[in-house]
């Protein structure tokens, strides 16, 4: 009886030594998850919401936005195209709230998101600006103005209009080089943070990576692109943070 | 007598130079005349000058112009107008206007082949079937539906007869 007792006794104590060091060890879990960069870099990206043409609606459905999910991050037409044309702050996106269409700058005036990734080129303007690039950016910095009009405490990132693969017909990498530098360029003018995912994106013949590449246009990116531009973006994170 | 005659003869002149201002309707007034002809023609908008500027070649020449634009309909609706100036033809005008058309055809085209929605199928059936229409020192153009074009077209040509 006396032993039953003291075993009993042992096997209680042994039972609350364990249960206190998977307490500690969970907790010990947690907070290294916290202090991991993984953790860190993801609440950048959380931070972030992307304006653009056909190559950003399709983020919607194969960008890793993890968690929190793409819903109310990307801003596209009901078409999912967007023309940087005469008509740009003219044309209706959905808006992320009520699925109304507004205009660009009507939703941001809504929304007012923190930071405003915008990549915006190939539906349109890197072919029929090709040899225009002074309207290509009169109506890139409009875009910017009527943005920042309504929503003057937005953080705009510009990012590279994306390249295009061996498949594109039309389009070539040279019109979207030419481009992208003017996006560059007004970047720079207007103290903006000019995101470069062409160098991620390129192969060494500066097509679009065959294995980035989701469509027969060579124009339209695989869920794999999108996850090697949100890894740049994180790159970006201090110049970005720095540019508010 | 023969003063008389003077004096009336060049008060008709005088009569007629006025009427003549008077029928000339100005374009602003018939881009009016046609939206209100329109269904929710409240939508279609006058769009900022730089759309013209860096659309038409034409447009330095022109006397006067206005551009609507109505995003809200699916299909987009566009009217422009333009009065001929020295320097530039109706048949000027019409070929930049019939050039700019075709680009936006060919655009919508390569989109619709990627994004065969119902908006785009409609966008761009309306470029395609879009109506280009001259009266005396002016050209319209329209890119509206099969039955918005025929009330365009109405209004556009009644507002010379008033």
């Amino acid at each position: 009886m006396h032993f039953n007792r003291v075993f009993l006794c042992l096997f209680c104590f042994l039972l609350a030594l364990t249960g206190t060091a998977c307490g500690t060890q969970a907790t010990a879990a947690s907070m290294a998850d916290t202090r991991s960069p993984e953790n860190t870099q993801i609440n950048f990206l959380d931070t972030l919401t992307f304006l653009g043409d056909s190559t950003t609606a399709h983020m919607a459905t194969r960008a890793p936005f993890g968690k929190s999910g793409a819903a109310g991050r990307v801003w596209m037409t009901k078409s999912r195209y967007l023309n940087l044309s005469p008509r740009i702050t003219y044309e209706r996106i959905l808006c992320p709230e009520s699925g109304e269409e507004l205009t660009i700058a009507e939703v941001a005036a809504r929304i007012k998101p923190q930071r405003l990734v915008i990549t915006l080129g190939i539906d349109y303007g890197v072919y029929y600006y090709r040899n225009d690039q002074t309207s290509f950016e009169f109506y890139y910095e409009k875009l910017l103005d009527a943005i920042l009009a309504e929503s003057p405490d937005t953080t705009l990132v510009l990012q590279s209009i994306f390249p295009v693969g061996r498949q594109s017909r039309a389009i070539t990498n040279e019109m979207v080089d030419k481009a992208n530098e003017t996006v560059a360029t007004i970047a720079k003018r207007r103290g903006l943070v000019f995101v470069d995912a062409n160098r991620i994106l390129k192969d060494h013949d500066g097509f679009l990576a065959q294995e980035y590449c989701y469509s027969d246009d060579g124009i339209h990116l695989t869920a794999a692109a999108y996850d090697a531009i949100f890894k740049n973006l994180e790159n970006y994170e201090q110049e970005i943070t720095r540019s508010a | 007598m023969k003063r008389y005659f003077l004096v009336l003869f060049l008060f008709l002149l005088l009569l007629s130079g006025c009427q003549m201002h008077a029928e000339d309707p100005i374009c602003a007034s018939l881009g009016k005349q046609i939206s209100t002809a329109l269904p929710n023609g409240a939508h279609l908008a006058e769009v900022d000058e730089d759309f013209a500027e860096t659309t038409f070649d034409f447009i330095g020449n022109t006397e006067e112009h206005v551009l609507l634009l109505d995003t809200t309909d699916g299909g987009t609706r566009e009217i422009g107008i333009f009065k001929v100036g020295d320097g530039v033809s109706t048949a000027d005008v019409e070929r930049g206007i019939r050039e700019y058309l075709k680009s936006e055809q060919e655009a919508l085209a390569s989109l619709s082949a990627l994004y065969p929605t119902d908006d785009l199928t409609e966008r761009l059936w309306r470029y395609q079937n879009a109506t280009v229409l001259t009266k005396g020192q002016y050209v319209a153009y329209f890119v509206l539906s099969q039955d918005d074009t025929k009330t365009a077209k109405d209004a556009f040509l009644t507002a010379f007869k008033a």
